[in-house]
């Protein structure tokens, strides 16, 4: 009797739910594309997509696009990091900054910042500068709110302590802010690496020779449908597990430093 | 929490006075002003940079001469389309999550691992289904819009005052005016945001995807006029997307910071 209540809670968990709904709808999907209800055209079966993706993945131009790729979310993160952390830093130190910037910031993330694309291009030249740009300033704006939101956060009172001991300029910024902002920052750097993936995936398929994001709307427009399907599979892979790393390591941050 | 204390960088409270108000404005018609002059300088160094008057004069017209309207109404419906099928799931969908714990355990990770794919990567699928068009970019909008929505909609649930919801119960509330008298008004800020970024969202997706294969709207006249080198007309349509999304968004957030004192 116990095993019955036992088994009933398993069909309960929130996992085995959630896996259960997927399971479903992948099948669904292989059933509907394989009786003809959807044309191959429009969906070929979800195991078709998965045989052209063991096909690409072994390819030289998939780690080619790849590289590239990540060359590029890697570049626009690093410049949305550097700029960005101190922009924070500004905008805490100097409040009137942040107030008279507001708006402008916030209308930055709802401003599609790819109509600048051919703006940059024309200016840098068809390589990978634009699409960094644009990436590292989609990641900058999460970087920097939150920089400045965590440092008005701090206990107000560590400042009175490192007044008290004395603390220099550069002990004040190193072993009082540093440590007690970044627990509350580290959202904000995760959101910028994923905005430097978005933005990165985004340009790379409007406008791009190279990429993973170019490969997956040059397949659509060459009709070779199973691989356009393989490389948004690789995408959505991609980004959803690099979103469950970050996740991990943002909770195991928070935790050692809070 | 009150709207109009500000802390200074030593934790000091700072009160805003209305006569400092009309300076920050002050102060943001300045930096609009430099990237005005920022723009002029970069035309004396580059012909690649059309004049700002050359610009405003050919967005002109474009109002005057009309080349503008039909892919200004194009992409309008699509926003409007795409948005709307993103509200009619995502607020009551963001609504059953936030309410149910049981739920939101079974779909928290799905929803925030699909907030970090990038959403335009679907885009070609949805032009196998809906063919090269305007209900192929809605879809689009929609698939954008529809978790930030969601997302919001199911913090502000969840952060409602329980005592308010037990209040609600212990008055016998029937579910529609538990939702009515109680979620909807004890949440409005947070579902204010929810509406204003899946605006925003679903006009970036519109105009991304019209850049990539559109038949009309403003993404495709400003990439057509890119490929023909047509300058002044490119940066005519990048200041008319800008303006929409400035006048659309600081609008909508005006809105909702009124609500949020409103409410507080």
């Amino acid at each position: 009797m116990s095993q019955t209540v036992a088994l009933g809670q398993v069909w309960r968990r929130p996992r085995v739910v959630r896996w259960t709904l997927i399971a479903i709808l992948v099948a669904g999907l292989e059933a509907v594309t394989r009786g003809g209800l959807i044309g191959p055209l429009t969906a070929p079966p979800p195991s078709v997509m998965v045989a052209a993706l063991a096909r690409i993945v072994g390819t030289a131009q998939f780690a080619d696009d790849l590289g590239r790729t990540a060359f590029t979310i890697g570049a626009a993160f690093g410049i949305g990091f550097l700029l960005g952390v101190p922009l924070g830093v500004l905008f805490w130190r100097v409040p009137v900054v942040a107030r008279v910037l507001e708006p402008f910031v916030v209308t930055l993330y709802a401003m599609p910042t790819l109509v600048f694309y051919p703006i940059l291009l024309a200016l840098m030249g068809l390589n990978a500068g634009p699409i960094i740009t644009i990436a590292a300033l989609m990641a900058l704006i999460p970087i920097a709110l939150n920089t400045m939101v965590a440092l008005r956060g701090v206990n107000p009172v560590l400042h009175k302590l490192a007044a008290s001991v004395n603390c220099s300029r550069p002990q004040y910024y190193r072993k009082v802010l540093v440590p007690a902002a970044t627990p509350l920052a580290i959202p904000g750097v995760k959101l910028g690496f994923i905005y430097a993936i978005i933005g990165t995936i985004a340009m790379e398929f409007i406008l791009a020779s190279r990429g993973i994001g170019f490969r997956a709307g040059f397949n659509y427009r060459d009709f070779n449908i199973p691989e356009m399907y393989a490389y948004v599979l690789v995408v959505v892979f991609l980004s959803v597990s690099i979103n469950y790393a970050l996740g991990a390591l943002e909770r195991r941050i928070r935790r050692d430093m809070l | 929490m009150s709207a109009a204390v500000e802390t200074d960088l030593l934790g000091r409270a700072e009160t805003q006075t209305p006569d400092r108000n009309y300076l920050y404005t002050l102060g943001r018609l300045g930096v609009i002003a430099i990237l005005v002059a920022a723009w002029t300088l970069a035309t004396r160094v580059t012909d690649l940079v059309p004049a700002v008057n050359e610009t405003v004069t050919t967005l002109a017209d474009g109002f005057v001469a009309g080349w503008v309207y039909p892919h200004l109404v194009s992409t309008v419906r699509a926003v409007i389309g795409g948005f709307l099928v993103a509200s009619l799931i995502g607020f009551p969908a963001g609504f059953l999550i936030g309410r149910s714990h049981w739920l939101g355990q079974v779909f928290d990770p799905l929803v925030s691992g699909a907030f970090a794919v990038p959403r335009i990567i679907f885009f070609p699928i949805l032009l196998r289904i809906f063919g090269v068009g305007e209900s192929a970019e809605a879809a689009m909008a929609a698939i954008s819009a529809l978790f930030p929505i969601l997302i919001t909609t199911a913090a502000g649930v969840r952060e409602v005052n329980p005592t308010l919801v037990k209040m609600g119960k212990s008055l016998n509330l029937s579910t529609w005016q538990m939702v009515g008298k109680i979620y909807v008004p004890a949440a409005a800020p947070s579902l204010m945001v929810g509406f204003r970024i899946g605006f925003s969202i679903s006009f970036i997706a519109v105009i991304i995807a019209e850049f990539f294969a559109a038949k009309a709207g403003l993404g495709l006249l400003v990439s057509r006029a890119y490929g023909l080198l047509q300058l002044p007309r490119m940066y005519a349509v990048v200041i008319l997307i800008v303006l929409i999304a400035l006048a659309g968004n600081l609008t909508l957030w005006l809105f909702e910071r009124r609500l949020r004192a409103h409410v507080a």
